[in-house]
């Protein structure tokens, strides 16, 4: 974290506000790379999803959102990389504090963005094509046409995805023959090629098997010391075992944002202990 | 983007990163959406082109001495020739009512009946079998069913009334009821099979039969979904055109009887197009104050219908989900008010509480006089069901005949000559080459225009429109095209295509009438298509950063390819059997295959109708030749239709 805080210094130009969250969120200054969430409210056709959320999620961590069912969740991850765009009468204000800019201004592209914040989504969603198209693809729409390159750079990602010693003498079958555990890797790879800096993850192995789930968790382990991860869970041992910050969420609100270990350990807030402990409903 | 790449080349596997705020969407990318964006407006040219040409027409027809708007609305004579011709509509009109009311007698009861037995009591098996089967009833060309009636319905009910014209409206009628037949049934079997199951167990834990069942509880759930099957069979009777033009005969008469000859609206205007009546007459022009009339009875039984599917539509998603949204939004409300709903129902328990017991001598059933009751209700289901069944079997039963009796009377005619030599002006030397040659060109032609086009407002609908008021009012009127009769677009043929942009009785205004018609059933057809492909390939696209565009090209249409072709080729093959919007425009005779497409043409259907009022008997075996191969031919796209979408659903891995 110390180092984060030198890189804001040298680039200087951050103007970045910080989160005014009272005692709830996590009050730490952001840095360049931080993710620094200001005030965010979201609405589906009117109807508040997303009430007033900030935090800052800090670079090369893994930050977990945990909560309920229906409690915004994913809908506040998918505004990082404005995945909401695309889904009719989602509306959004506030900002999004992120490498000096404030991405959810209508001058950030959207496309541009999600070439730098890459996801993965709670369905594996590999494209019905061979497993190096599907890698190769957003490589490719970068306008990197050389195959020694393209090759090198699915080798490169199935290696960081720890799929490679798995698939590396079937890469022109079809990407629906892995198993759901194995297509869940190849989306992270294929979220990979494109040397994001942040991965937000939609619930990533919930649609998986333990052993499956294991090897993902690994894997974001790994990840989280080149990239900021972000990872929604209903899973609350999940998101004491892998993050290193956790903010609770409760009926679109961030009720508490902290360490991982504190959240869990004492929290602040009752509703937090009352979800954590299983005393909830 | 070709900077990036540049860089890039060198050699670090590191790829280089535009700055967030520098548009991606190129240039590129904003020509192909505004493309998108027109090609769906055609929608509002297809519908000025029709309001036009049918005001335009009448207009003209108003301005003739003879012609005036009250005597048009309320006059009771229509003898539109003659040197006292007099322009009443009534009579056009009550045999308009005539036909189509007949005609839903029919097939109303029939069809709901159908319906009915196969929602609820066909097995699998039978139901995916029978199912095909009655839509097949569907595809084959009014053409054959206007042959159909005349030649093979028309002597028997001549037997059986011998009062009975030559032509006369009840054959016409017969025919038509099984052409609309297959609306009435697969609409009513949707909303038949989309009652809830729990509201069936209710009943059937009540003691109700199934038959009682089906009758009290699930026909009345679904009755709003019957009604607009209905309405829809009535538009579509409405705007028939070739079975009354060939069988039903061609004088006005309004007297209401069935055994008559009458004269349609539809059937009028067809009259006008083969040369019978002499062009630029206030006869001729009349056609278009018809067409109006006929255009604004169809669209609105057609409104009507679609706002009652519509509404069946969104009511079936609200109950089936309150959406995650809104149930959030529901339970913080009730949580801030502190009342949840689960707390206010014990609450309200306590309070009633129950006070009286049950007191079970009271006795309003009287047991004894309950014997043989169920067995006479079960007899009466067992009679029910058996009727339901009979229904589906007569739709059967009047398929095989008419393919039998057009195969034994075709086949005979059927000579290597027939097929392929060029005809001559005698009797033995009638051939369909130039027909089959037209009707194959016809078609080329129309993929090649309609195509690009209807796909291309598809994408744009599906993938790429934001809900805006004009993309809903497009929508909307690409929906209620799909109900425009269809001889109502060979006006517009002949008024925009023929007439105004000059192109003559050629090939290619042919190919554009067609391909007017057939473009909402292609936009249709491939939104469906484009629906199918799964959500997660758009979000994994762009998740990785792919635009709209690329998304779309990339993963979206690959994946809908197949269901496209399929939906294509069966628009194709509706408008290669359709005869009335190339009514105007194709010629009655050609010797040879067209050579260009400003060269006129003639068809197979149009072929098979000028043959079919032949005054020589030997050109109605030549027709039911042509028919044969028209139908083999049909058959062969619907086949080839039915194996690609087979293939590519086994190929299919997601």
């Amino acid at each position: 974290m110390f180092f984060t805080f030198l890189k804001s210094e040298k680039r200087g130009a951050v103007k970045t506000v910080a989160p005014d969250n009272g005692n709830k969120g996590h009050d730490r200054k952001g840095g360049y790379n931080d993710i620094q969430i200001n005030k965010v409210n979201i609405y589906y056709f009117g109807k508040q999803a997303i009430r007033d959320v900030s935090m800052t999620i800090p670079e090369k961590r893994v930050t977990a959102f945990i909560g309920p069912s229906g409690c915004g969740k994913s809908t506040l991850l998918r505004n990082i990389n404005r995945m909401n765009d695309d889904i009719v009468g989602c509306t959004y204000n506030g900002n999004i504090g992120w490498q000096g800019l404030d991405i959810l201004q209508k001058k950030v592209d959207p496309v541009a963005l999600r070439r730098r914040i890459g996801m993965v989504f709670q369905k594996p969603n590999p494209f019905p094509r061979s497993i190096f198209d599907n890698i190769a693809y957003g490589p490719k729409l970068l306008g990197i046409r050389n195959k020694k390159k393209l090759k090198e750079i699915v080798e490169k990602s199935l290696k960081d995805a720890a799929l490679w010693d798995e698939v590396k003498d079937r890469l022109n079958d079809s990407a629906m023959g892995l198993s759901g555990g194995q297509q869940q890797r190849l989306c992270i790879a294929r979220a990979l090629a494109v040397e994001p800096d942040v991965i937000l993850m939609d619930e990533p192995c919930s649609a998986l098997d333990p052993i499956a789930t294991a090897k993902i968790e690994d894997l974001i382990n790994e990840l989280k010391k080149e990239y900021t991860v972000v990872i929604v869970t209903h899973n609350m041992q999940q998101a004491a075992r892998i993050s290193d910050f956790t903010g609770f969420m409760y009926l679109g609100e961030l009720i508490e944002f902290g360490k991982t270990r504190q959240i869990f350990e004492r929290p602040k807030e009752e509703l937090t202990e009352r979800y954590i402990t299983g005393r909830f409903g | 983007m070709k900077a990036f790449v540049g860089i890039f080349g060198g050699g670090a596997a590191r790829i280089t990163k535009p700055p967030l705020t520098k548009k991606v969407s190129r240039l590129s990318e904003r020509v192909v959406l505004s493309t998108l964006f027109s090609a769906s407006s055609i929608a509002v040219f297809i519908s000025i082109a029709i309001l036009y040409t049918l005001l335009e027409g009448s207009y003209r027809f108003f301005q003739f001495d003879e012609v005036s708007i009250t005597d048009f609305l309320f006059g009771t004579k229509w003898v539109p020739s003659g040197s006292n011709p007099s322009f009443g509509i009534y009579p056009l009109l009550s045999d308009t009512l005539l036909i189509t009311g007949g005609t839903i007698l029919i097939a109303g009861p029939i069809g709901i009946a159908a319906a009915l037995f196969l929602s609820e009591y066909a097995p699998m098996r039978l139901r995916t079998f029978a199912k095909p089967v009655v839509e097949l009833l569907a595809g084959i060309p009014s053409i054959v069913y206007g042959f159909f009636a005349l030649f093979t319905i028309g002597p028997i009910v001549r037997d059986i009334f011998p009062e009975a014209t030559y032509f006369n409206a009840l054959q016409a009628v017969i025919v038509m009821s099984f052409m609309v037949l297959p609306i009435i049934v697969s609409i009513s079997d949707d909303s038949l099979k989309s009652v809830p199951k729990h509201l069936r167990e209710a009943s059937m834990a009540m003691g109700a039969t199934k038959w009682e069942t089906s009758l009290k509880v699930v026909i009345p759930a679904a009755s709003s979904g019957i009604a607009a099957s209905v309405l829809l069979g009535i538009a579509r009777a409405i705007g028939e055109t070739m079975v009354v033009t060939l069988a039903a005969g061609s004088i006005a008469g309004g007297q209401w009887s069935f055994l008559k000859e009458v004269q349609p609206m539809t059937s009028f205007i067809a009259q006008t197009a083969t040369g019978d009546i002499p062009p630029g007459t206030s006869q001729a022009e009349a056609a278009f104050a018809v067409g109006l009339m006929l255009f604004l009875m169809t669209f609105l039984v057609n409104w009507i219908a679609g706002r009652i599917v519509l509404r069946i539509k969104k009511g079936s998603i609200v109950k089936k989900e309150p959406g995650k949204v809104e149930k959030l939004f529901r339970e913080h409300v009730l949580q801030k008010k502190g009342t949840s709903q689960y707390r206010s129902v014990t609450e309200g328990e306590q309070k009633t509480g129950r006070s009286q017991k049950i007191d079970r001598s009271w006795k309003f059933i009287d047991k004894d006089k309950l014997k043989g009751n169920l067995s006479r209700r079960k007899v009466k289901g067992y009679f029910g069901v058996s009727i339901t069944a009979l229904s589906l079997v007569l739709a059967f039963i009047f398929l095989v005949y008419l393919l039998v009796e057009v195969f034994i009377s075709g086949a005979g005619v059927i000579t290597w000559d027939f097929l392929t030599a060029e005809p001559g002006f005698r009797v033995t030397e009638a051939s369909i080459m130039p027909a089959i040659a037209g009707s194959v060109s016809l078609m080329l032609l129309t993929l090649l225009l309609s195509i690009p086009l209807g796909v291309a407002t598809a994408v744009y609908f599906n993938e790429i429109a934001k809900d805006t008021w004009y993309t809903r009012f497009l929508r909307r009127l690409i929906q209620n095209l799909s109900g425009v009769p269809s001889i109502v677009f060979g006006l517009v043929g002949l008024a925009i295509f023929v007439r105004l942009f000059d192109f003559g009785p050629s090939l290619l205004a042919g190919s554009m009438t067609l391909a007017l018609m057939i473009m909402p059933i292609i936009v249709v057809a491939s939104e469906e298509a484009l629906k199918s492909v799964p959500q997660g390939f758009r979000e994994a696209a762009r998740g990785v950063g792919a635009t709209r565009w690329q998304t779309v090209k990339h993963h979206v249409l690959p994946n809908a390819v197949p269901g496209i072709i399929t939906g294509s080729i069966l628009a194709l093959s509706r408008a290669i059997g359709e005869t009335a919007p190339i009514l105007f425009i194709g010629a009655m005779f050609a010797k040879t295959a067209p050579s260009g497409v400003m060269d006129s043409f003639v068809a197979l259907p149009l072929t098979i109708f000028f043959w079919s009022r032949h005054a020589k008997t030997e050109f109605h075996d030549f027709a039911s030749g042509a028919i044969l191969v028209l139908l083999v031919l049909l058959l062969t796209m619907n086949a080839i239709a039915i194996f690609i979408r087979y293939r590519s659903q086994k190929r299919r891995d997601w």
